[in-house]
């Protein structure tokens, strides 16, 4: 993964953010932006739910940076907040009943509409389609998951972790972890062989 | 082979976060073990399967500000709180607001402080405004009812006094009387004219019927002359051919004496 290399200067980022440089602070992150982004929209399915978490991450890294004791321990440390947030937000959610017709269109409902509409004319449609109707499928098998299996599936297949850092992250142990991927694949496979979907529709459909 | 992976080796192997002891064992334990080495393959294809949600471009990444000074940050609202009651006091004292407590109650004014209204002057404002009125009220009525006195007054007078009905009522008798002659004179005037006029219409009507007749009368005898003359005529004509017949058959006839 890219930010594994790029470890020694986001050591170097926080060292410098810690004593108060914006510029070490913005940088870092803009490093880590995308990453929590991506983590908290796989975790949610939801462009507005996985905004309103990465904002909250990034405050509190910027308020409780300076509480954090070893710079290399910075991933499962933000990663920690991030799935402290991720679970605050959900349980949110079911605490709020809203009725369908009330939702506002978000931003993955526009997409899902700007991506009916083909931009390319050379594009074959039904590739398009194809394509990001698995990306809906593979969006819904990760929210079929519980959440503590989607949470370490997520942070192994997406972000990169190590076993040990998930471990670190969630505050349990590394054969927990081990355990929870073990159970997630095992139903992740299910789903997938119920819904047709394997490694030949892939190709076919890329 | 006494050595079995459990699950968690397996993940450690999946992943590839296993020492090279470890992963020499299980390397040899799934080749005698198919079924585990399928498991494995098949976890492996549904991570490629995984694989292909990429990431998402998030919309903004936001600027932030380090967290400096966090003693300030604590101590800010205090101070706030503290400038705002400051603000507050200095407000009032430049506007002289004063409170004051005591027997007449709570009392609170930008200046001195002015007693309103006791409860007592109050109730005679009220009283005083109620007895206007009511003065007001019974004057108005005072003056209807006088009125009212002196035309019952005038009645009475006027009742009094016969001799004043009595010409009033016969001059009105005399006016009445006036009228009705009147309209009676003029009544026998239009009568006699329209008896005039029906009778003159009457007399017409019947000289023309008259006329009529005598005119009908004399067409109808005028008729029964030109008949009798015609009836005459051919009586005379019968007569003549009758005599010239009997002539002929007198002449004819040898027995002729």
């Amino acid at each position: 993964m890219k930010e594994i290399n790029l470890m020694p200067q986001t050591n170097f980022l926080i060292t410098a953010a810690k004593e108060g440089d914006a510029i070490a602070l913005n940088q870092l992150v803009k490093h880590w932006y995308k990453r929590i982004y991506n983590f908290a929209l796989k975790y949610f399915g939801d462009h507005d739910q996985a905004m309103e978490v990465t904002q909250k991450t990034f405050i509190s890294m910027n308020k409780n940076l300076k509480s954090l004791q070893d710079e290399r321990r910075f991933k499962p440390w933000l990663y920690r907040i991030a799935s402290n947030y991720c679970h605050e937000e959900a349980r949110r959610q079911k605490a709020k009943w809203v009725f369908p017709f009330m939702k506002v269109q978000s931003k993955t409902d526009q997409d899902f509409i700007q991506n009916t509409e083909s931009t390319d004319r050379n594009s074959d449609p039904e590739k398009e389609f194809g394509s990001m109707e698995l990306k809906q499928l593979l969006k819904k098998a990760l929210a079929e998951l519980p959440e503590e299996q989607r949470l370490v599936v997520i942070m192994k297949e997406y972000e990169g972790l190590k076993i040990r850092e998930i471990a670190e992250a969630m505050d349990i142990s590394e054969n927990t972890v081990k355990s929870r991927l073990y159970y997630a694949l095992g139903s992740l496979k299910k789903l997938f062989a119920q819904w047709n979907i394997n490694k030949e529709t892939i190709h076919y459909e890329l | 082979m006494s050595y079995k992976p459990t699950n968690e080796d397996l993940m450690d192997y999946l992943y590839d976060e296993i020492s090279p002891e470890k992963k020499a064992q299980i390397d040899d334990y799934i080749k005698s073990h198919p079924e585990v080495k399928e498991e494995l393959q098949a976890l492996e294809a549904t991570r490629m399967v995984m694989a292909d949600l990429n990431d998402e471009e998030p919309e903004s990444i936001p600027f932030m500000m380090p967290q400096t000074n966090s003693e300030w940050l604590y101590w800010r609202k205090y101070v706030a709180i503290a400038a705002t009651i400051l603000l507050i006091i200095t407000a009032g004292w430049a506007s002289g607001f004063s409170i004051q407590y005591n027997d007449d109650g709570l009392q609170m004014a930008f200046g001195d402080i002015q007693n309103g209204l006791t409860e007592q002057q109050v109730a005679d404002i009220v009283n005083n405004d109620r007895q206007l009125m009511l003065d007001y009220m019974q004057a108005g009525l005072k003056s209807v009812q006088d009125s009212i006195g002196i035309e019952m007054q005038i009645l009475q007078a006027n009742m009094s006094s016969e001799e004043v009905i009595k010409k009033v009522f016969e001059q009105e008798k005399n006016d009445l009387m006036y009228q009705m002659a009147s309209l009676n004179d003029k009544l026998g005037g239009d009568y006699r004219d329209m008896l005039r006029e029906i009778v003159v219409a009457f007399s017409n009507n019947w000289d023309s019927q008259r006329i009529e007749d005598l005119r009908n009368i004399q067409a109808a005898f005028t008729n029964l002359e030109d008949a009798t003359i015609n009836k005459q005529l051919d009586i005379e004509d019968a007569i003549l051919t009758l005599s010239e017949k009997v002539e002929i058959i007198a002449a004819n006839n040898p027995n002729k004496k």
